[in-house]
């Protein structure tokens, strides 16, 4: 229970009376940096926030003041906080025995669900002590939902997987892909190469999904129908959601063309429907 | 099948004197019965973890409804995306008590412990004030959306509440989704030609790997046929078609094991699926269930829909191969698609709903429910 005379609402204090007792230096984005802000401390009884002179704003904690609003107030000033800076301001609360945001609303305010899961894949993530992991974490603003898949795997195993994100040159989905591939193959204890483990590339990407998935794409029944398309045709076997097909381009630019090409077109359509089953192609 | 195993029953004080609540009281010793002064704390928010959503199958509430027990299944709310037929749902619980690897229930569900509702007078009332209303429309309305149909029923009897009320109303068909073989609780009060008990089903190999805790495949072709022999008309789910190396060989034996116990005359209609699921549903999935199941293990995509599919061109194969292998045998198996989009029911089964007669009833549209127009009056 805190003492009642420090049970004060927001007020201007002199940074002499001031004991910081943990700092949190936040990661500005370059063209969101503010012009006054520099710094943020949490004490017992609150939260600092440095003006850039002499005085300090302080939020005091007032237990009849909803704790909602410190949440909102310390989300404004600090927008970019990651679930494991979060995870480390809720853990020095606790150590200091602070009431001022309980977890739930804590997270809430960053639009994270809170759960105990998150807590302790946190934990670990800081218990790595690799800065690269973090930088990728807070650049990339990964969720703890987006790691859910590695709460299968042993701590030795996820360790391997959290740092296959440093040496990664994705993008942010395809990483998180990589890493879930990585992590089934893990669970069906398939032997796989160190390499897997190192530089991430797209090449690397398409190798991972060829072992997760072989009976995949190469194998797809239209591509072993080899159908001819013509000179005036490109034809490029893609997939869209959970269709594959041909997307397919030309250029007209008289009706003659257009013609040819329509009948190159019917030649394609004769081609294709020359073998009606397309299902033995599966097997 | 094995028996129904409960670690706890709670039940809400205001519940207390219901005949639901009186019978679990009956049933169950007392040292797993458990009144409840005030409500249970229901305020959990986000998806459940594993041990939570394992949890709650195991424990069952008992309290009351206090939403619209009667509503438009879910599907109909993709209408954009897909071919939807018009199924209402009435639901008198939720959670189940058996364990499907692939079930929905694991991404849709965020309530902590299993619930059987005490005031089903309430959704008697509300049924039958939409009967009397449309008593010529043929409205479906099934009892398995968020809850196995007759998984409980032996304990709850709801069947015995529900099979009168659809009996004054012939035109309204019930229908009793299970993968259970608990009938005997209501055969007698058969014939009833407008209460169709239906079965998903797979073969025998899909229900020992995925389907766990369910009645085997052998136990619900028997509950089937007493159904039959009491006079209620059937339907099976072949839903989802699960996608493993001997695919073919086994829904092969499932067809033909239909086909040697059934005629197309007992058997009101089919559906047929494939399995999908919510994108963040297979992180459960993973864990409950682990790699070697399965639907873990084959590559699925994120369709137009915003479910994970197979490939569409998979899809269509495995509906060829089910419904052709039926129509060849006999052109009267009536058959459709589950949530699968107009191309997908042209090129596997090369018709439209609406174009066939025993199924244009099930697709043509129906005047709106008194809760869809107020909730579209709040959304204008």
């Amino acid at each position: 229970m805190l003492p009642r005379h420090l049970m004060q609402t927001t007020e201007l204090i002199h940074k002499s009376s001031l004991k910081c007792l943990f700092q949190i230096h936040p990661r500005w984005e370059e063209n969101k940096k503010p012009s006054v802000l520099l710094n943020i401390a949490i004490d017992q009884v609150g939260f600092t926030i440095q003006s850039d002179d002499e005085n300090y704003f302080h939020f005091k904690n007032n237990p009849t003041q909803d704790s909602t609003k410190n949440t909102k107030i310390f989300s404004h000033f600090f927008p970019n906080l990651t679930f494991v800076d979060l995870i480390m301001v809720l853990e020095f609360l606790e150590l200091h025995k602070s009431v001022i945001f309980t977890p739930d609303e804590l997270f809430k305010a960053y639009q994270i669900p809170f759960h105990q899961r998150y807590r302790s894949l946190a934990t670990e993530i800081l218990a790595l002590e690799n800065k690269n992991l973090l930088a990728w974490i807070s650049e990339k603003k990964v969720k703890p939902q987006e790691l859910i898949f590695l709460f299968n795997l042993n701590s030795r195993d996820r360790e391997k997987i959290l740092n296959v994100a440093t040496n990664s040159l994705l993008s942010k989905t395809q990483t998180l892909q990589y890493m879930e591939w990585l992590t089934d193959l893990q669970l069906l204890k398939c032997d796989l190469n160190n390499s897997f483990y190192e530089k991430v590339n797209e090449s690397k990407l398409e190798e991972l999904k060829n072992q997760r998935f072989p009976n995949s794409f190469l194998k797809h029944p239209l591509l072993e129908k080899k159908i001819t398309w013509g000179n005036q045709i490109q034809a490029q076997f893609v997939r869209k959601n959970d269709r594959a097909g041909f997307q397919i381009q030309t250029f007209v630019s008289s009706p003659e063309e257009l013609a040819k090409t329509i009948t190159q077109l019917n030649k394609s359509l004769e081609n294709w429907t020359s073998n009606p089953n397309d299902c033995e192609a599966l097997k | 099948m094995k028996d129904v195993i409960l670690d706890k029953i709670f039940i809400e004080k205001n519940s207390l004197k219901s005949k639901l609540a009186q019978r679990m009281i009956q049933i169950f010793p007392k040292e797993k019965v458990e009144i409840l002064e005030s409500e249970y704390d229901l305020s959990h928010k986000g998806q459940l973890s594993k041990e939570q959503f394992e949890w709650s199958k195991k424990n069952l509430l008992i309290t009351e409804f206090k939403g619209h027990f009667f509503k438009r299944c879910p599907g109909a709310t993709q209408k954009k995306t897909i071919t939807c037929c018009n199924y209402y749902v009435l639901n008198l619980g939720s959670q189940c008590n058996m364990n499907c690897s692939y079930c929905y229930l694991q991404s849709y569900l965020n309530t902590p412990i299993m619930k059987a509702y005490s005031n089903i007078d309430k959704a008697i009332s509300e049924l039958r004030e939409m009967m009397i209303e449309f008593p010529q429309l043929p409205y479906r309305v099934g009892t398995g959306e968020v809850i196995d149909s007759l998984s409980l029923d032996h304990l709850t009897l709801f069947s015995r509440e529900l099979i009168p009320l659809f009996k004054e109303f012939p035109n309204w068909t019930l229908e009793f989704k299970t993968k259970s073989n608990r009938v005997d609780q209501f055969l007698d009060l058969g014939p009833c030609q407008n209460v169709l008990v239906s079965w998903s089903i797979n073969p025998p190999h899909i229900i020992q790997s995925e389907e766990h805790d369910t009645a085997c495949f052998e136990e619900r072709i028997d509950a089937a046929k007493k159904c039959r022999e009491k006079g209620f008309p059937l339907s099976f789910h072949i839903d989802p078609i699960i996608w493993h190396p001997e695919w073919k060989e086994n829904y092969s034996y499932l067809v033909d094991e239909i086909i040697k116990n059934f005629s197309p005359e007992d058997i009101k209609v089919f559906s047929l699926g494939t399995l999908r699921f919510q994108p963040e549903q297979r992180f459960m999935m993973k864990e409950r269930f682990g790699m070697n199941s399965y639907v873990n293990n084959s590559e699925m995509f994120l369709s137009e829909s915003g479910k994970m599919r197979y490939d569409w061109h998979l899809r269509n194969e495995m509906f060829q191969f089910v419904f052709k292998r039926f129509k060849n045998h006999n052109p009267k198996w009536n058959i459709f698609l589950c949530m699968e989009t107009p191309e997908t029911w042209a090129t596997s089964v090369n018709v439209s709903p609406m174009n066939v007669p025993g199924l244009k009833d099930f697709f043509r549209p129906l005047p709106k429910i008194k809760n869809e127009l107020s909730e579209e009056s709040i959304g204008d």
